[in-house]
């Protein structure tokens, strides 16, 4: 066998040539999602397609959706928006396209902007991932079944926007042990920042020292800063399901129906209208018995949660359209509903005040002020005629 | 009475794609599908195409993209880049429900310049008060089952004069469609090699040069200049209105780069008011500066057929690579299926 000798000059063609190859070969192998800025011609890689396809469409959504915000009519714009984001949050790879954790996360962050905002009357709204809410009113701040979603490694709020949120509450609720509803690193995040968490009995035992637990049983009625806190003995399937019933002193009655799944339930729910005058129901879309749930609770106001709930297989991933459909389909009862996704905010007046809800706001000689059962008010509240 | 009968066609495209198909799913009255995938997907897409039409119409082509319409328009790109919406009763009744409206609209007459309507891939009308031409008009999928249905893709080619195409390709030549024009007396001016012998009105150019047809009975002149899908012959089609304005369809050019030479100078001789390029053309920046158009409107997004999803091209990607053309300061209008502009000089 011949043992090769090369020149000094061949062995620097070689270096040469491979300097000149190697930066081809790296850009062959690694995903090329940066390199179709200048063409946007993706054939040969549609996966890189629908990650662009998604960052184009997430902040259209976002920029829609803040346009046109939640209201008891529908709008054929925001329609729009909730069911192209359905559309993308049913794609099996969702979680490939970053431009979801953008989107989740630049919401929240909006959103945290306007807990910051005073409540003068009645109770905002606001909606968070899966069934998570906080409801603050002039006088307290309370977060349920707050979760970030995701996986440990890659969750949907990131750790400082769940820090946020736990920072401007005085309450965590934990409606029941899923993990669609309940996350101990949100819970601790709570405690550590010294506020309260509700959470059903059983729960989290080795931290029972930072908690509080409630249960029908035992704690049916509490009181936080003033508002009184009811524990129904809810169910889902065998496991505890508190329904939490927040009296917000007149600002509002608001019930929160967790995971509610048990049939054995209904008889008491059938008839909790007697017992609560509950202004806002926030309850699961995806209930077979809906129509039972609102008859029971008889709510002047029904917000929807759950929908996309993205840990579940596509075909129950809840979506806003099939939501619209299954409150359309119950519209005999008359209950009205607005249409939420994350992030955002809906205000509602207190049950004494229905018309500030609609027509609150007159002019007078050039002053602002608010309607009420034929009187005026200030915005601050203080009657004047 | 034609307001009636418009009604009850667009009721009967509504009633292709009823919202609930036959089920076993216990609760579809209830829209859960837990288990049934492929019926929510039918309900999605029913509920996605009915709202992107309803703000398509809201909004309507314009030079400036709204919000709303740019979102309608990405809202549809992500239905047609799902496969799963393929060949779907949602699919056709969304197509079908828009080029009924153009089969309506043909019928409105135009009194001043030019009215472009878009069908589906490459497919254009070009109305004038005198006559009616349609470029590359085909019905979309297969045979067994066209995307268009034939009521309506026939009717729209009555209403026509005449029909140019630019290439052989089944996604913008359709024999059925070219003989419903030879069959009521109107002429197909089609490429070198196509349909020869077929019937005296489809006429095959006899070469594949710069050839000038006139058509004195429609006020028009055809120029037909030589481009080329890699080696394909692929007629360029030059329309010229007399007195009103001149359109150009590129048809599929690409691949060719000697072509570019001699389109760098279209504008030399030809005074082109609406180009409507291919949306995938090659070096659109030369092209659009070759025929120096005042006004561009792309076509060819979201042919379905055989293309995997990333040769689908999306309503966005003409919008970032029109971005990218920006400093040549030639206004473009963004249509969809279905859609039409009134252009004047």
């Amino acid at each position: 066998m011949k043992h090769m000798s090369l020149s000094p000059g061949r062995w620097l063609g070689i270096l040469l040539v491979f300097i000149g190859i190697f930066p081809f070969a790296v850009s062959a192998q690694r995903a090329p999602s940066s390199s179709f800025d200048d063409t946007y011609i993706f054939w040969g890689y549609p996966d890189d397609y629908l990650s662009y396809q998604a960052q184009i469409a997430y902040p259209l959504i976002d920029t829609m959706l803040q346009t046109y915000p939640p209201t008891l009519t529908p709008d054929k714009n925001r329609q729009l928006a909730l069911v192209t984001l359905d559309q993308l949050l049913h794609e099996a790879n969702y979680s490939r396209r970053e431009a979801f954790y953008t989107f989740v996360n630049d919401r929240m962050t909006t959103m945290l902007a306007k807990v910051d905002k005073p409540v003068p009357y009645g109770v905002r709204v606001f909606k968070l991932y899966n069934s998570g809410f906080v409801l603050k009113t002039k006088d307290i701040t309370i977060a349920i079944d707050i979760v970030p979603g995701g996986t440990a490694a890659k969750p949907f709020l990131s750790e400082p926007v769940i820090y946020e949120i736990a920072d401007r509450c005085d309450a965590l609720l934990v409606t029941n042990a899923d993990s669609q509803h309940a996350n101990r690193s949100v819970a601790d995040v709570f405690m550590l920042l010294g506020k309260t968490v509700i959470v059903p009995d059983g729960l989290w035992r080795d931290a029972e020292a930072g908690l509080q637990y409630a249960s029908a049983e035992v704690t049916p009625t509490m009181d936080m800063k003033g508002t009184t806190l009811y524990v129904l003995d809810g169910h889902r399937g065998k496991e505890k399901n508190n329904i939490y019933i927040m009296d917000f002193l007149g600002r509002g009655i608001v019930a929160h129906t967790g995971a509610q799944d048990n049939d054995a339930d209904w008889e008491w729910i059938d008839e909790i209208h007697n017992q609560f005058n509950v202004d806002i129901l926030l309850t699961k879309s995806a209930n077979i018995r809906l129509e039972t749930m609102l008859a029971g609770f008889q709510p002047r106001l029904v917000i929807t949660s759950h929908e996309n709930a993205m840990e579940n297989t596509v075909d129950r991933r809840e979506s806003y359209w099939t939501t619209q459909k299954r409150v359309q389909s119950l519209a005999d009862l008359n209950i009205p509903n607005v249409l939420m996704t994350w992030g955002e905010t809906y205000d509602y007046a207190d049950a004494d005040s229905k018309k500030i809800s609609s027509s609150r706001k007159v002019l007078r000689n050039g002053i602002l002020y608010i309607e009420r059962k034929g009187s005026l008010y200030t915005p601050a509240g203080i009657k004047v005629k | 009475m034609k307001h009636a009968l418009f009604t009850l066609l667009l009721l009967s495209v509504a009633l292709v794609a009823p919202a609930q198909t036959t089920t076993d799913n216990p609760y579809a009255d209830r829209y859960i599908y837990w288990g049934y995938l492929s019926e929510y997907k039918l309900g999605q897409a029913d509920a996605a195409y009915r709202s992107i039409d309803d703000m398509l119409q809201a909004y309507p082509p314009q030079k400036e993209i709204v919000t709303p319409r740019e979102l309608a328009l990405v809202s549809l790109d992500a239905m047609l880049h799902d496969t799963d919406n393929d060949a779907t009763e949602p699919f056709y009744a969304f197509i079908n429900t828009r080029m009924a409206r153009v089969l309506n609209e043909l019928d409105r007459p135009v009194t001043k310049g030019l009215r472009i309507f878009k069908l589906y891939n490459d497919g254009f009308i070009i109305k004038s008060s005198k006559a009616t031409v349609a470029i590359d008009l085909i019905p979309g999928g297969s045979d067994a089952q066209p995307f268009i249905r034939d009521s309506i893709i026939y009717g729209i080619a009555d209403k026509c004069d005449a029909l140019f195409i630019s290439h052989w390709h089944p996604d913008h030549a359709n024999l059925n469609i070219a003989k419903s024009f030879a069959a009521r007396g109107k002429r197909v001016i089609a490429p070198k090699d196509l349909w020869v012998g077929v019937d005296p009105l489809i006429q095959p150019l006899t070469a594949h040069q710069a050839t000038d047809i006139e058509l004195p009975e429609l006020d028009i002149t055809l120029h037909v200049l030589p481009g080329h899908q890699g080696d394909i012959y692929n007629n360029i089609n030059v329309v010229e209105f007399h007195g009103v304005g001149t359109v150009a369809q590129t048809g599929d050019q690409w691949g060719n780069y000697a072509d570019l030479v001699w389109m760098d100078k279209v504008y030399q001789k030809y005074d082109i008011d609406v180009l409507m390029p291919n949306c995938w053309i090659d070096n659109m920046e030369r092209v659009l500066q070759g025929f120096s158009p005042r006004l561009i409107i792309t076509g060819h997004e979201n042919e379905l057929g055989e293309h995997s999803i990333d040769h689908r091209e999306a309503y966005w990607i003409t919008i970032k690579k029109m971005e990218l053309l920006s400093d040549l300061q030639i206004p473009y209008i963004l249509m969809t299926w279905g859609e039409w502009f009134d252009y004047q000089k």
